[in-house]
């Protein structure tokens, strides 16, 4: 069979590359703090804290198949409950304050509220080093000048599986970004992933309090606080 | 049948994914009324022998990475639990190999140590807390039985004691212990011992300090096993201890405090004892 006096396998080859290519990349690798920018007279610093949607919980990767998942699930299911019952978003809104604090040490910042979800927002083709989506637009709607987002995607615990099999145990665990845009460019000021995983000490399955993992969890919020104070 | 199957499954992988054993842990059990309301009738036993076991203190993860295998499915519902009990079995072994290739090479980091604490025993470092101190031949129902560990910095400069302590429950069976619990306690910094011109000094800086820790510790257990501490109902928080560069985090409550330590009470029930010098002491000191 022909395409365009192509052979179709070779289209198909050629579109898979391509295809693949788009798929494959790069990804935003950590933007050290711009203190420059912050020191801007009258500059104008907005902030805004996503907090998880899930409740704390233990987060499961490498169980790649359906009946694997289930297997993995019935494993933790006693720690997820303790998790859930157990564990507030306190500590989270501390790491958010730790922000604000160390931001409001080099400017005024001011938390607001965005009119339109992040992922709402226009994308935005820019190199590396650039964000993803079109935050620009903020700096008329909101006056501001730089925009701090503090993310946070999921906390609780976390455990690796090949398959089936745990290939640790469940982990303290904070996962989330920390960015800042300059609105002018739509460049990063700021960018750092947080991927925040502690062994805990010792046996970890000691329901129904779970003390080895609970205190896991609070070593990685306070791994974090360190890692944010030290970055901003 | 399937369900039973599903179990037994659940079973042997749970079995094969729990955290490798080591002896520097303990479950916190405490079934003791008031039949040792007087220390003095405490006696006590080194369980492991009179030497010092000094170790180096490291990272304690055994998370493996992912093992990529390919499950042969014409096996059947029984061929395939054999191949999972296989893998489980597999990366088991896997963790354990880490950690003991952690443990050796974190006591090589600190064998000039290793080789100080050889000419010290336990009963020594007791000093005049031994007097109850009864050997393992005439240990009886009210004998605490007692498994210290040392572990020191890889730069040398800070020793901790983990201290596990229990009484075996007089009736045996299911209930193993009458008593079980675990003490840590920290050390404060010194100069590294290796920056000491001569082993003679080396050796009492160490044996001093080891000294101190193995009170301590012992202290805090009977004031535990003889109804010294109650169960605090003070609000958790977070306690910090800085170790190895990084801050350790702690959650539970004061149960003492004093010039010296800071005893917290934490989520496993063990006792951590903090030097002052690594925090604020609410308590003030005459000195």
């Amino acid at each position: 069979m022909t395409l365009f006096g192509q052979k179709f396998k070779h289209v198909l080859v050629i579109g898979l590359s391509l295809f693949l290519a788009a798929c494959a990349s790069a990804p935003q690798q950590t933007v050290a703090l711009n203190s420059n920018i912050l020191a801007k007279s009258d500059i104008k610093i907005g902030f805004v804290y996503i907090a998880p949607e899930e409740n704390a919980t233990t987060h499961i990767y490498g169980a790649g198949c359906l009946l694997c998942y289930g297997v993995a699930s019935s494993l933790t299911s006693k720690l997820d409950t303790h998790l859930e019952a157990n564990i507030s978003t306190d500590e989270l809104d501390n790491i958010k304050n730790l922000v604000i604090a160390q931001y409001a040490e080099k400017a005024p910042i001011t938390e607001v509220t965005l009119p339109m979800p992040i992922d709402k927002l226009k994308k935005f083709k820019g190199e590396l080093g650039y964000a993803s989506k079109d935050f620009s637009v903020l700096k008329q709607t909101m006056g501001l000048d730089v925009l701090v987002v503090l993310q946070l995607y999921r906390h609780g615990a976390y455990r690796s599986f090949s398959s089936y099999v745990p290939n640790g145990d469940p982990q303290g665990y904070v996962a989330g970004t920390l960015f800042a845009i300059d609105l002018d460019t739509n460049a990063y000021v700021q960018y750092l992933e947080i991927d925040e995983k502690v062994q805990p000490a010792g046996e970890w399955d000691e329901p129904v309090a779970f003390p080895s993992v609970t205190t896991a969890y609070y070593q990685a919020i306070e791994n974090v606080k360190a890692k944010l104070k030290e970055a901003i | 049948m399937q369900r039973f199957t599903f179990l037994v499954f659940i079973m042997v992988l749970a079995g094969c994914g729990s955290t490798p054993y080591r002896d520097d842990y303990t479950k916190h059990v405490n079934l003791v009324k008031n039949q040792f309301n007087e220390p003095s009738s405490l006696t006590f036993t080194f369980d492991g022998g009179d030497s010092v076991d000094l170790r180096g203190h490291y990272d304690g993860d055994d998370e493996v990475g992912q093992t990529a295998i390919l499950y042969q499915g014409g096996a059947g519902l029984v061929g395939l639990i054999a191949q999972i009990g296989l893998h489980a079995s597999l990366v088991d072994s896997t963790r354990d190999d880490k950690l003991a290739v952690a443990q050796q090479e974190a006591n090589a980091q600190i064998q000039t140590l290793i080789d100080q604490v050889q000419r010290l025993s336990l009963p020594l470092l007791l000093d005049d807390m031994g007097e109850n101190l009864v050997t393992r031949d005439t240990v009886n129902t009210q004998t605490l039985r007692l498994r210290p560990i040392f572990f020191s910095k890889p730069d040398m400069s800070q020793l901790m004691l983990k201290l596990v302590a229990w009484i075996p429950h007089p009736k045996g069976g299911k209930n193993t212990s009458l008593y079980q619990n675990m003490i840590e306690v920290h050390g404060g910094k010194f100069a590294a011992v290796t920056a000491l011109d001569d082993n003679t000094k080396q050796g009492d800086v160490l044996a001093q300090s080891l000294a101190v820790m193995l009170k301590k510790a012992l202290q805090i257990a009977l004031n535990d096993v003889t109804g010294v501490y109650q169960k605090s109902n003070g609000a958790q928080a977070s306690f910090f201890i800085e170790q190895n560069n990084k801050t350790r985090v702690i959650r539970g409550s004061v149960v003492e405090e004093n010039c010296d330590y800071q005893v917290v009470q934490d989520l496993h029930s063990w006792f951590i004892a903090i030097p002052v010098e690594q925090k604020e002491s609410l308590v003030a000191c005459n000195i």
